[in-house]
């Protein structure tokens, strides 16, 4: 029988809301919204974002180049299978950061991931995520709505979290039922039966699993008010290590899914579209060159791919650092020339109007983390 | 001298030398204001041929051409429907209750007949309509035309365009009467707006 958790995982991506405002709080709740979808697996920025203009790139991975890019500008292309995030770019409410990672560079999945979503440098040493902490700071913190609750949202403080049931028919306990159990148990175990009718209360309805209903779903809970202020969706299957191809493979298959989040987001938020800045997080690049399975490997720079109505959008940011082997980091990957969680930092400070030195002190834990914000949002 | 140069030379040879893995150290004397000047902006502008290829949300619509019929405001019951084109048989899909602001249309609480993966969300942060001065609904918007039991398999959505037929019944200057749409070979599409009531 296929559980719950199997079939979220099967269906292809997850979904984590968290930042609902805890009522009583008199603080000014922020009106920004933060989307991290998080890509597991190593997205290769240069596949999504080939630089066209590096006299290099054929040379480094021919084979690897989509036949039919988007031609961005002189020097970058993007992947046709990101047609939406294209036009988002066009019209300006979309930026590529290229030639980017977090400043980890040893190449493991489960370091890597939990390092980025820690927002800590040093792997599994934060119980916390650097978007939990900013929400804590930005007086966000408490319930979350999700079945696993990422690393990356998670606060300092206990999180109460829940997950619609997605059955139809599915009987949620009737009110009546569990205020009679909650009346005739101890203190604390009546805690339980209050939280369960608190959440029926809400009375939601089937919520599809797919990429693009989550999105949607997403989008339109972080529309409302008193909505959650952060949603974190995660999609896999970007280790590409054989037959990656360059049109048609599944790494390409997993970006067309990026694109889908993106307008399934746009579509949800409606007018909310801009206070929100959407940007994607992956643990590293991969190989500048083709492996023996014409597949790439795990790699060190990328490209992040933000979107939203907060952005000052409409470019390719990038300090290039070229593809010659000399050019690459350990001669082998795309060399990263912007610390991502700079990135991180700008959208967090433009949405929910912190201090960029609180936010790297107290959620990066690096006093010295330059500041991207001009790039992004002036 | 011979020998000092040849120990400087040494010296330099043997420096550490940092993995070049960020330009961080160049930007953060200055970090609070200014751009460092090695990061580049590469301005995006994609041809306007192909940007009409790339892809749309399901329910853009252009209404450059429609002429909205902005002065309507009303709170109004709907129900959707499906007619077989063979047997003209008459299915019920969903019903419920909108509200058309300066001729736009937002759908309010609603339900779906269908089953599966329908909800009132589709409706409410998806559908793309307006009422025109003919007073015919014109736009895209979701569609749960298959009935879907427990533990089938559920389907998203077809989505379908609206105004290409002009109403078939109501007075032109509201919302109110019956909206035709073309589903596919089989079935039409039907939407009727009832029961309007002007809104300030």
């Amino acid at each position: 029988m296929l559980s719950r958790r199997n079939f979220l995982w099967s269906s292809g991506a997850s979904l984590a809301l968290s930042g609902f405002p805890v009522h009583g709080w008199t603080k000014e709740l922020p009106r920004g919204r933060v989307v991290v979808i998080v890509l597991e697996g190593g997205m290769d920025g240069l596949a999504a974002v080939p630089p066209l203009g590096d006299t290099d790139l054929h040379q480094m991975r021919g084979e690897l180049i989509t036949s039919a890019p988007i031609a961005l500008n002189p020097f970058f292309g993007l992947h046709p299978s990101l047609g939406g995030f294209g036009r988002m770019l066009h019209n300006g409410e979309a930026a590529i950061v290229h030639a980017t990672a977090f400043p980890y560079t040893k190449r493991s999945h489960f370091e890597g991931q939990n390092v980025v979503q820690s927002g800590n440098m040093v792997p599994f040493a934060s119980k916390s995520g650097w978007l939990g902490r900013a929400l804590e700071f930005a007086g966000l913190p408490g319930r979350a709505l999700s079945m696993d609750m990422p690393l990356i949202s998670r606060g300092e403080a206990d999180v109460d979290n829940y997950y619609p049931a997605s059955i139809r028919g599915s009987t949620k306990p009737s009110a009546t039922l569990t205020n009679l159990l909650s009346a005739y148990h101890s203190e604390q175990i009546s805690k339980v039966f209050d939280k369960i009718a608190a959440k029926n209360a809400l009375k939601e309805g089937p919520v599809a699993r797919d990429n693009v209903s989550l999105a949607k779903y997403a989008g339109a809970k972080m529309a409302l008010d008193e909505g959650p202020a952060a949603a974190v969706i995660t999609l896999g299957e970007f280790d590409t290590h054989a037959d990656q191809r360059a049109d048609n493979g599944r790494h390409h298959r997993q970006l067309s899914k990026v694109d889908d989040i993106l307008l399934g987001f746009k579509t949800g938020l409606k007018d909310r579209w801009k206070d929100t800045v959407i940007l994607t997080l992956t643990e590293f690049g991969r190989t500048v060159k083709v492996n023996g399975s014409t597949g790439t490997d795990h790699g060190y720079g990328s490209a992040g791919l933000l979107a939203g109505g907060l952005l000052k959008g409409g470019a390719v940011i990038s300090q290039w650092p070229g593809l010659r082997k000399k050019d690459l980091f350990e001669e082998r990957d795309l060399q990263s020339s912007i610390d991502y969680r700079s990135v991180c930092a700008a959208c967090l400070e433009k949405a929910y109007g912190l201090d960029h030195d609180l936010i790297a002190n107290n959620i990066f834990q690096s006093p010295r983390l330059p500041r991207f914000y001009n790039h992004l949002f002036v | 001298m011979p020998l000092i140069f040849l120990i400087m030379v040494l010296l330099i040879v043997n420096l550490p030398v940092e993995a070049r893995d960020s330009s961080n150290a160049k930007t953060e004397t200055n970090k609070k204001l200014k751009k460092s000047d090695k990061i580049i902006s590469y301005g995006v502008k994609i041809n306007s041929e192909l940007l009409d290829s790339l892809k749309r949300a399901p329910t853009f619509f252009d209404f450059s051409d429609v002429e909205i019929l902005t002065t309507l405001n009303m709170k109004c019951f709907f129900n959707i429907s499906r007619q077989a084109i063979e047997t003209l048989r008459i299915e019920m899909l969903g019903r419920g209750a909108l509200q058309v602001t300066d001729g736009r249309v937002n759908f309010l609480e609603n339900s779906w007949r269908t089953g599966g993966i329908s909800s009132p969300l589709f409706l409410q942060t998806e559908a793309n309509l307006v009422i025109e001065t003919s007073g015919s609904l014109v736009g895209r918007m979701p569609y749960f035309h298959s009935f879907i039991n427990d533990g089938e398999v559920a389907k998203p959505p077809k989505y379908v365009t609206l105004g290409e037929n002009k109403k078939k019944s109501g007075n032109k200057k509201t919302a109110e009467g019956l909206h035709v749409f073309f589903v596919d070979n089989w079935q039409r599409g039907r939407i009727k707006i009832r029961a309007c009531k002007n809104i300030n």
